[in-house]
């Protein structure tokens, strides 16, 4: 019996012949396992003249040389359906998030390549619990909802987190796939919202946690939601009010372990208030 | 029908189906049918929030600065230019004709 996962409406399982493959891809998507919900989807791998085939539903996704490649296009087409069925039923960020040991919640929208992936992954080596470093659906109240797919740590992190590397993986490789238990990081299903922070990676510059006024970070919510275009008048509600009723900044990461520090003060600094 | 150009006569009102969010220093405004959000400024809500589909952009203008006390000087080509943007953009429309006997401002855009 093939394990079911999902997040967010999209349930999938993944089929193939190829034994290395099944495991790794077992592996990486042991956070993702789901028990309940309705028929899921069959994602099936087939090798055919030296090529991984990828399909969904019997619909060729595409064909890769490693399974390194394949694996990470297996993730690229999930996280697409997922964001799909998210959005369709709440406003979702291009955004990491994470819950601090005293049950803080933390929004971390961005773009790519500005360090949302590697900023939560620094978190969860500080003893956070994991929602996702991908996308983070969000309801009016501020609450987060957990999509915990596998950290895909890029080349350009590797030396921050060396004791992270995978078994099996190729030289040639673009991305790690690292699931938040193999980071010491236990997953959580919902996590209330405490702070917003745009993380920007600007390599060789200080590093700066500087607030936001309210409109600015309502703007930088909207520039961060999927499918904005499709919710407008949900999502722009949805961006101002937590805008008005969260504390946002921006922050400048030189060096990541002061940037986690930093982030570690603003934790403690809105538990004592609390 | 092609319209005459904006002029400080103009009179001009909020377009519909739009969705507004109001800050201290900004306006966010989604426009539902052009499928756009906008981001004013805190100057720009200003002359927003007056333009009420009553008050021709000279009679604005004047209030406006009457309202800067002195900082007005080219406060009407100000409106007036702004004013042209955001019906251009589709979230300003004509409250009315400006005069008697004159053709309904255009947002630029001929119809055909």
């Amino acid at each position: 019996v093939n394990p079911v996962y999902g997040a967010h409406g999209h349930r999938f399982t993944v089929v193939t012949d190829e034994r290395s493959l099944a495991a790794r891809a077992e592996r990486a998507l042991a956070t993702l396992r789901s028990a309940n919900g309705t028929a899921p989807g069959s994602y099936r791998i087939t090798r055919r003249e030296g090529l991984l085939d990828l399909a969904f539903e019997g619909e060729l996704i595409g064909s890769r040389a490693s399974e390194d490649s394949v694996l990470l296009l297996l993730h690229w087409h999930v996280n697409q359906r997922v964001i799909d069925t998210a959005a369709e039923h709440r406003t979702t960020f291009h955004a990491a998030a994470a819950r601090s040991p005293s049950g803080n919640g933390i929004l971390l929208p961005a773009p790519m390549e500005s360090g949302k992936t590697t900023t939560v992954t620094g978190l969860l080596c500080a003893g956070w619990s994991y929602l996702t470093d991908e996308a983070a659906a969000v309801d009016l109240d501020g609450t987060v909802w957990a999509y915990p797919k596998p950290l895909t740590i890029d080349r350009g992190s590797w030396p921050l987190f060396p004791h992270l590397e995978p078994p099996e993986v190729a030289d040639t490789a673009s991305s790690w796939l690292v699931t938040a238990p193999e980071a010491g990081a236990s997953v959580v299903e919902r996590a209330s919202v405490c702070s917003i922070v745009f993380p920007a990676y600007r390599r060789d510059e200080a590093t700066d946690l500087t607030p936001l006024s309210p409109s600015e970070a309502a703007l930088r919510l909207a520039q961060s939601t999927f499918q904005f275009d499709r919710h407008g008048a949900r999502d722009l509600r949805c961006v101002s009010t937590l805008a008005r009723t969260i504390p946002a900044y921006e922050l400048t990461i030189g060096a990541l372990d002061q940037a986690i520090d930093r982030l570690q003060r603003l934790d403690e600094g809105q538990a004592n208030a609390a | 029908m092609t319209g005459t150009p904006l002029g400080v006569q103009s009179v001009l009102r909020h377009a519909p189906d739009l969705v507004i969010e109001e800050f201290d220093d900004a306006l966010l405004i989604w426009d539902e049918r052009g499928g756009h959000l906008h981001h004013l400024d805190l100057v720009a809500s200003v002359v927003w929030d007056e333009l009420d589909g009553r008050r021709s952009l000279a009679e604005v203008s004047v209030e406006l600065a009457a309202t800067l006390q002195g900082g007005g000087d080219h406060i009407e080509t100000d409106v007036l230019r702004l004013a042209e943007t955001l019906l251009a953009e589709g979230l300003l429309e004509p409250a009315s004709t400006s005069a008697e006997g004159e053709e309904p401002v255009t947002n630029g855009r001929r119809e055909a």
